[in-house]
């Protein structure tokens, strides 16, 4: 019984610290992010001159990374008028 | 007459038992919860067909005593010799269960399918995936002085983490003469987590509290800093992690580790989508095949009914009850020290089972607030209870195999 008990507070005390530990990581990925690998909008975002809504842009943008495997990218989308 | 003589002893119906009866009894229950009532129906029709095939007189499908297959000097029988003795069933348990393979295979399709995201917007939440493995070593207490073994104590306490392929995993390691019952104990109470999650609280938690709109205290408390690039956010997070758990834990990486390859592949995005698809698809499918068949057939009716499946479905049960109040409690004493409350469903949900315990625990919050989506809050819990019961299991394979 006191080996369960002692196996108790350890694996809660790990199971804590591994989690305390994936907020500070957590913490720290996005603090390097922000300050070393910010998105740049102006080159890689797509420019429309059509009133074109986010979500169906976001659609074509995300269509055209899979089918060329991430080679491609949307540099403007129009809307054109039959 | 001696020709029907010979026709009964080529059927099976003089093996027929009462034990063979009950055990037809409960695999036709099973596929009757998955197959009418849609509980977890992928794993339980595969468990329950496991079943019946293991309890078919004369099929040689139900799984044998490990100490059969044992040959002198510590060695055993090899995979063709096992399938030559004892017929297929066990070759594909002793090659794919036994030796721990498909749990972490399932945890990599399990991997691409998890969302870190959540997680990342709302770090602090991960925390309340901690409490509610409380569960899982409560039982581990209760079951060592009702006379379980420290093993089989942990094996079952484990079901608290409400993750079946954890659950699997361990049981392999430590128990797995207790793999059946277990692994249907756990199925069954994830699948009824849409019951058990009001259950528990309503019986801890008030109305006030349930109303606590997490949105509004997000307006009234923002966040520190926002998230300027959650995709290369999401691709460190798996690897650096996964460099932490296996420096840590390190018992914890051939879960945890496959659960992260499995995530990574499917942040990095469209150059390894292939990747991602298979892992996802026709592995994780194949897999889940392979681990619900071997593990039914693992009931036989000589191992299912004894006193012990009794006890491993009813400590299963307080098991998970203890880890959902366990994530409630620990809400409710966060926010007596805080300012910015938190909804305690948000704690129910620490366990894995996801995600259906957020979206039960966000209808449940819906209930008393129509406005109070807390999907997102209840993900960040919930998949944190994913790597809080992986590293438990690693934990109590460590100090127990």
């Amino acid at each position: 019984m006191t080996d369960a008990i002692q196996l108790m507070l350890t694996g809660m005390g790990t199971v804590f610290f591994i989690l305390i530990m994936v907020v500070v990581l957590g913490n720290v990925i996005i603090r390097v992010t922000n300050t070393f690998a910010v998105v740049s909008n102006q080159p890689g975002e797509p420019s429309t001159s059509g009133g074109i809504e986010p979500a169906k842009l976001a659609a074509i943008v995300s269509a055209v990374d899979v089918v060329t495997r991430g080679k491609g990218k949307v540099s403007s989308v129009e809307k054109i008028d039959e | 007459m001696e020709i029907l003589r010979e026709l009964f002893n080529m059927t099976a119906l003089g093996d027929i038992t009462w034990q063979t009866l009950i055990m037809w009894a409960i695999a036709f229950v099973l596929l009757y919860l998955g197959i009418k009532k849609g509980y977890e129906p992928l794993l339980l029709v595969p468990i329950a067909f496991g079943v019946l095939l293991a309890n078919f007189p004369g099929g040689q499908m139900g799984v044998v005593d490990a100490q059969l297959i044992e040959l002198e000097g510590h060695r055993y029988m090899n995979l063709f010799e096992i399938a030559h003795e004892y017929g297929i069933m066990n070759y594909l348990y002793y090659s794919l269960i036994k030796t721990g393979l498909l749990p972490p295979i399932i945890f990599m399709g399990v991997g691409v399918l998890t969302d870190f995201g959540p997680m990342l917007r709302n770090l602090k939440l991960a925390l309340f995936g901690a409490a509610a493995q409380i569960g899982i070593f409560s039982i581990l207490l209760g079951a060592v002085a009702v006379g379980f073994t420290a093993k089989e104590a942990a094996s079952l306490g484990i079901i608290g983490g409400a993750d079946g392929p954890t659950a699997i995993y361990t049981t392999i390691k430590l128990a797995p003469h207790l793999l059946g019952p277990i692994a249907i104990a756990a199925y069954s109470y994830m699948a009824l987590v849409p019951v058990i999650i009001p259950l528990v609280a309503k019986l801890f938690i008030s109305k006030k509290e349930f109303a606590i709109n997490m949105k509004e205290m997000d307006r009234k408390y923002p966040a520190k800093y926002e998230i300027k690039n959650l995709k290369a956010a999401k691709i460190i997070f798996p690897i650096a992690l996964g460099t932490l758990a296996a420096i840590m834990v390190p018992s914890s990486v051939p879960l945890l580790g496959m659960l992260l390859f499995g995530n990574l592949i499917k942040e990095i995005g469209s150059s390894t989508s292939r990747l991602a698809d298979a892992a996802q698809g026709p592995i994780m499918n194949t897999a889940t095949i392979f681990l619900g068949l071997t593990v039914g057939a693992t009931m036989t009716s000589e191992v299912f009914l004894s006193a012990k499946t009794i006890g491993i479905v009813v400590g299963g049960f307080v098991a998970f009850a203890i880890s959902i109040a366990g994530g409630i409690l620990a809400v409710k004493i966060y926010n007596t020290f805080s300012k910015k409350k938190i909804n305690p469903l948000v704690g129910a949900t620490g366990l894995s089972a996801v995600p259906m315990a957020s979206r039960v625990a966000n209808e449940l919050a819906l209930k008393y607030d129509k406005k109070n989506h807390i999907l997102q809050y209840c993900m960040a819990s919930n998949i944190s209870g994913v790597i809080g019961s992986a590293v438990a299991a690693g934990v109590l394979i460590s100090f127990l195999q």
